[in-house]
């Protein structure tokens, strides 16, 4: 074939791609650009009081490998652009999202990631952070919580409505946690699930255990929506959130701002406060740019998914539905 | 006529079926151009709900993250054509369904929407996601049917038989991973 030939064939080639789906794809090239622009990586200063350093934590979240939509690598980055110091990746009975979610996080200096797993009944649910191998379901809660321990984690109540507590009622005493703060505490498609409900089982355990705000992550932007702040002994690391929890040196914040948890701990942000940083969970975006960018973008990849690449030849019958690659 | 057959199926199963039955060459669809379509669009919303904006890495991990989704449709696929009909080569029937995805593409793409629009998306999400993904659901069947039926060629006992089987075997493999993961048991029977 001449050069002349083959130059004839690609410029053939290059006309016999549609104008709509080569804008289409400039839309969705500016998407990309806008979401690598304003996709910033936030400053996570060191807050100490009263000796103790103060992390920002959210112990409840799910994968891809149950029924979450980010990976364990992807679920890590976006817990660290949302400001969290330590996150427990608690996936269905099984701790192994959470091992992975350690491994990626060590590997790039992401946030404290703690493995654990959400044991998962029809009776219960119980979070497990600070696990190395899954805890099974498959047994009386009492030995779930006793493996739980035995490995040198915790246990927390996750979201105790009323349908889950009679189920968790024959560990109530030795749970180390509960789940008061819950993404239902603003908005939930479940009249059955009710925050004041949480709130409630909180107030009325004994011994009182770790007041405890989780997202319980599966989709959307609310990763980090409901954290716990937990005050741990120097050097910060997994072990010490564990500790943390164990002794109770968590407060949580309510809807209303109101500070719930260990007394001491309280009393000493009424006299100090701190304010637990915050992440756009309602998609309003850094600026303009950033809106616009995101729109044009996700209206490019309505076009590349429904716009023909190659647009009719002459002559071409008009069918019901036109063949389109 | 700017339309993809993903788009025109969507709203003419039936007669475009038909029409992308007889296709051949470069108009006829892939199977690599099916699966990546849907990934792709499946990355874009993962990136868009997840981090607010098209974040390029969680596009590209999202896309890789559920390549299952296709794989275990053409299983699935497979599985309810051969179940029905030794003749209807393999391939074409991979790359015809991989076509028929617009449903699932668009409720999605709804969902990414109304999370950068809606000024109180969770209460909109509440609202809009269930009918959106059952009605994706519900069209998706005809789809598949449409797909047997006039895509394929089988009578219409036979593309229903198979349509059946391609649910039944695809929710199969879910819940059979569910199972395996020790995910779904122990939520049925303690």
């Amino acid at each position: 074939m001449t050069m002349a030939a083959r130059r004839a064939r690609g410029e053939e080639r290059r006309a016999s791609i549609s104008r709509a789906w080569i804008i289409a794809c400039a839309l969705v090239v500016l998407g990309l650009v806008g979401g690598a622009a304003f996709d910033p990586r936030p400053e996570r200063p060191v807050v100490r009081r009263a000796g103790y350093r103060v992390l920002e934590a959210d112990f409840h979240m799910h994968t891809t490998y149950s029924d979450g939509t980010l990976s364990p690598l992807t679920l890590v980055r976006q817990a660290d652009r949302r400001g969290l110091d330590a996150v427990g990746v608690t996936e269905h009975n099984t701790v192994l999202a959470g091992r992975l979610a350690r491994a990626w996080s060590e590997l790039t200096g992401g946030p404290i990631v703690i493995p654990g797993e959400e044991v998962t009944t029809g009776g219960y649910h119980l979070i497990a952070v600070g696990l190395e191998t899954t805890v099974s379901p498959d047994q009386p809660i009492e030995g779930v919580v006793a493996d739980i321990h035995a490995q040198g984690g915790v246990a927390i109540g996750a979201h105790p409505v009323k349908r889950f507590q009679p189920g968790l009622a024959p560990v109530r005493a030795e749970l180390d946690g509960v789940e008061l703060m819950h993404p239902i505490a603003f908005a939930t498609r479940n009249p059955d699930w009710r925050w004041l409900d949480l709130l409630t089982y909180y107030e009325e355990t004994t011994p009182r255990p770790a007041a405890i705000g989780s997202s319980d992550y599966h989709f959307a932007s609310i990763l980090g929506l409901c954290r716990t702040l937990v005050f741990v002994h120097e050097p910060a690391s997994a072990g010490a959130v564990v500790e943390a929890i164990r002794a109770r040196r968590t407060v949580v914040l309510d809807p209303d701002g109101r500070l719930l948890g260990h007394p001491e701990l309280v009393a000493l942000l009424e006299r100090e406060p701190y304010v637990p940083r915050s992440s756009d969970y309602a998609y309003r975006g850094e600026n303009a740019a950033d809106r616009a960018l995101r729109l044009l973008g996700l209206a490019g990849v309505a076009g590349v998914a429904f716009l023909r690449v190659r647009p009719r030849r002459r002559g071409e019958a008009k069918a019901g539905a036109g063949p389109a690659p | 006529m700017l339309l993809s057959a993903a788009a025109s199926l969507v709203v003419r199963p039936f007669r475009g079926y038909e029409a992308l039955a007889r296709a051949a060459g470069d108009e006829a669809p892939t199977i690599l151009g099916g699966a990546i379509r849907l990934l792709f669009v499946i990355g874009a919303v993962v990136a868009t709900t997840a981090a607010g904006r098209l974040a390029p890495i969680e596009l590209f991990v999202a896309t890789f993250s559920f390549a299952y989704v296709p794989l275990a449709q053409l299983v699935a696929v497979g599985v309810a054509l051969r179940a029905v009909s030794r003749t209807v080569p393999i391939r074409r029937a991979f790359a015809l369904y991989l076509a028929g995805h617009g449903p699932w593409l668009i409720a999605l793409l709804a969902i990414a929407a109304v999370c950068l629009i809606a000024p109180s998306p969770a209460e909109v999400l509440f609202a809009v996601a269930p009918p959106l993904v059952l009605g994706a659901l519900a069209w998706s069947n005809v789809l598949t049917f449409a797909c047997f039926r006039r895509g394929l060629g089988l009578t219409a006992p036979r593309a229903g038989i198979a349509t059946a089987l391609h649910s039944i075997v695809l929710s199969a493999i879910v819940a059979g991973y569910y199972l395996g993961m020790g995910q779904l048991g122990p939520q049925l029977w303690r």
